[in-house]
């Protein structure tokens, strides 16, 4: 039994826009000289193509095996990244939440094991019927898995949850366009500097914040993300 | 939030195959009326022939529902909009597509889920409603908005109510308990029905006992708002214990793994409102009340 055509399309057709959407936000933060999480947006790039094409087949650029190799490398990433920020806690801690808040890197390292596990538990079954990475049930050994997907599913949904609450209390504590671009040239490169560990409170992370290439669209683009690999690994169940 | 994350969950789970087929609504909806009054069934049967030869526009509807609502209350400035809207729905998914959780007709059992998930999810939308009172004023979250003599006595009439089905009727027969729990097993993962058999083996011919130990422990967790704090703490402790055991052994977590769920099931809703009845400061001496971290239903 499979889902209906049509809307796997339109879930395939919201990543497509938001793998378009998040390159485009690179191009633009290196054009305007504007701050975002540069490995967050890859992150969203490698995400949202790759579920569109397991959604619709068609879609998929690149060999199942490439992408395990790619999520595999995003995963060990983001756990690096989560080392850096428990192991020197004066780096972002109080700076400002939106910029350094572990969960962000956390929930993308859970976010790239689920990709992971996408494509090791629907091999098998697109092996079964052609070759075709279209969606379906996990089978064989993954099937004695399906408490992972489920942890997966209640993550990611919470931090869909979670972010949406954010989102009204990041819109109200937004200030006017201020100068505060020189000392973020390095967060773009996801490497905090001296700068941010030195000036880590109030002012300084409005600044911050007034800066931020549109947080708002970043925080959708998440929600819709983990909306959609959750109903993905829900078909998988 | 938590309350919120459910919703979403559920309107996503709504999204399986099954759900577009006519079966959904033909055999799944339209067989909850079975043993209910006819005014009661007639409705059901009637959802059920409607959705069953409308059943993607139906079930995307549905979806789309659920997952407005989990949005509305995530959201801040429509939680109440959210609240009310998940009360709405929650009575009438009761009534049509759980036939009132076997209330009626003499089939529920606080094991499986009885008196249904979703009617927990009217109470917490009631409960975790939005107010001023301050902590101060109210010994827990659930007391907040209603009072905390409405939230015990709600409290008392849900806790209650499971003890009352726990030896209702068929319940307290010796391998009653021991046939819903092997039935649970088909369809399930092979360790989950490890523990469905494993759990039946243990109350095998051991019904009527269990059953009663069952309703005893229900009634005990029923008062406990009323006990001093320390002990309504633990009261509570045991329902959430009791619910985590339900979702485990006889809701086979929500049946996620059979494509065939529409909800979560009773537990972690159980465990939800339990924790909306937990005294964070039990001690009348402790330091100064600060607002709680704890979020349940939103902004």
């Amino acid at each position: 039994m499979t889902n209906p055509g049509w809307l796997n399309d339109i879930f395939a057709g919201v990543m497509v826009a938001i793998a378009v959407y998040s390159a485009g936000r690179l191009v633009a933060a290196h054009r305007w000289s504007r701050p975002t999480h540069q490995d967050v947006d890859v992150a969203h790039i490698l995400m949202g193509t790759a579920m569109a094409g397991m959604l619709v087949s068609g879609l998929n650029p690149i060999p199942s095996g490439v992408w395990e190799v790619v999520f595999s490398g995003l995963a060990a990433w983001f756990i690096w990244r989560c080392y850096r920020f428990v192991k020197d806690s004066s780096t972002g801690f109080g700076y400002d939440q939106h910029l350094h808040r572990l969960s962000r890197r956390l929930i993308h390292l859970v976010m790239s094991l689920a990709m992971l596990y996408m494509f090791l538990a629907a091999v098998p079954a697109a092996l079964r019927s052609g070759g075709s990475m279209a969606m379906g049930a996990a089978s064989g050994a993954t099937t004695n898995f399906v408490l992972l997907p489920l942890v997966f599913i209640v993550s990611l949904f919470a931090s869909a949850i979670w972010e949406l609450n954010r989102l009204g209390h990041l819109s109200a504590s937004r200030t006017p366009q201020s100068q505060a671009a020189p000392a973020f040239a390095s967060v773009r490169s996801g490497s905090p500097t001296s700068s941010e560990t030195s000036n880590t409170t109030g002012q300084g992370a409005d600044k911050v914040r007034s800066r931020w290439l549109a947080p708002r669209l970043e925080e959708v683009s998440h929600i819709v993300m983990c909306v959609t690999m959750g109903y993905m690994l829900v078909l998988m169940l | 939030m938590v309350l919120a994350t459910i919703w979403l969950i559920d309107g996503v789970l709504q999204l399986q195959s099954l759900f577009f087929t006519k079966s959904f609504g033909l055999q799944m909806i339209s067989g909850m009326s079975q043993g209910n009054p006819s005014v009661v069934a007639r409705p059901i049967v009637l959802s059920g022939t409607i959705i069953g030869h409308h059943a993607v526009l139906t079930d995307a509807f549905f979806a789309v529902v659920q997952t407005a609502i989990a949005v509305a209350i995530a959201w801040g400035p429509t939680v109440k909009v959210g609240l009310t809207a998940s009360i709405a729905w929650a009575v009438g998914v009761w009534w049509v597509g759980e036939g009132l959780g076997g209330v009626l007709n003499g089939t529920a059992n606080p094991v499986n889920g009885a008196p249904g998930a979703v009617i927990v999810y009217a109470l917490l939308a009631v409960l975790l409603w939005p107010t001023d009172r301050s902590r101060q004023e109210a010994p827990f979250i659930a007391s907040r908005a209603v009072g905390a003599s409405i939230a015990k006595g709600l409290w008392l009439a849900l806790w209650g109510s499971l003890s009352y089905f726990a030896v209702l009727g068929a319940n307290r027969s010796p391998q009653e308990l021991h046939n819903l729990i092997a039935t649970e097993a088909n369809g399930e993962p092979g360790w989950v029905a490890w523990i469905d058999h494993h759990a039946a083996n243990l109350v095998d011919h051991r019904g009527l006992t269990v059953t009663v130990v069952l309703a005893a422990l229900l009634l005990i967790v029923a008062i406990g708002p009323y006990l001093p704090a320390s002990l309504a703490n633990t009261t509570v402790a045991l329902g959430a214990l009791m619910g985590l055991t339900f979702w485990v052994v006889g809701e086979n977590f929500g049946a996620l793994f059979t494509n065939g769920a529409t909800d979560v099931n009773s537990g972690p809703l159980l465990i939800l409102l339990a924790a909306a009845y937990w005294r964070w400061s039990p001690s009348p001496d402790s330091a100064p009340p600060t607002e709680p971290t704890l979020s349940l239903a939103g902004a």
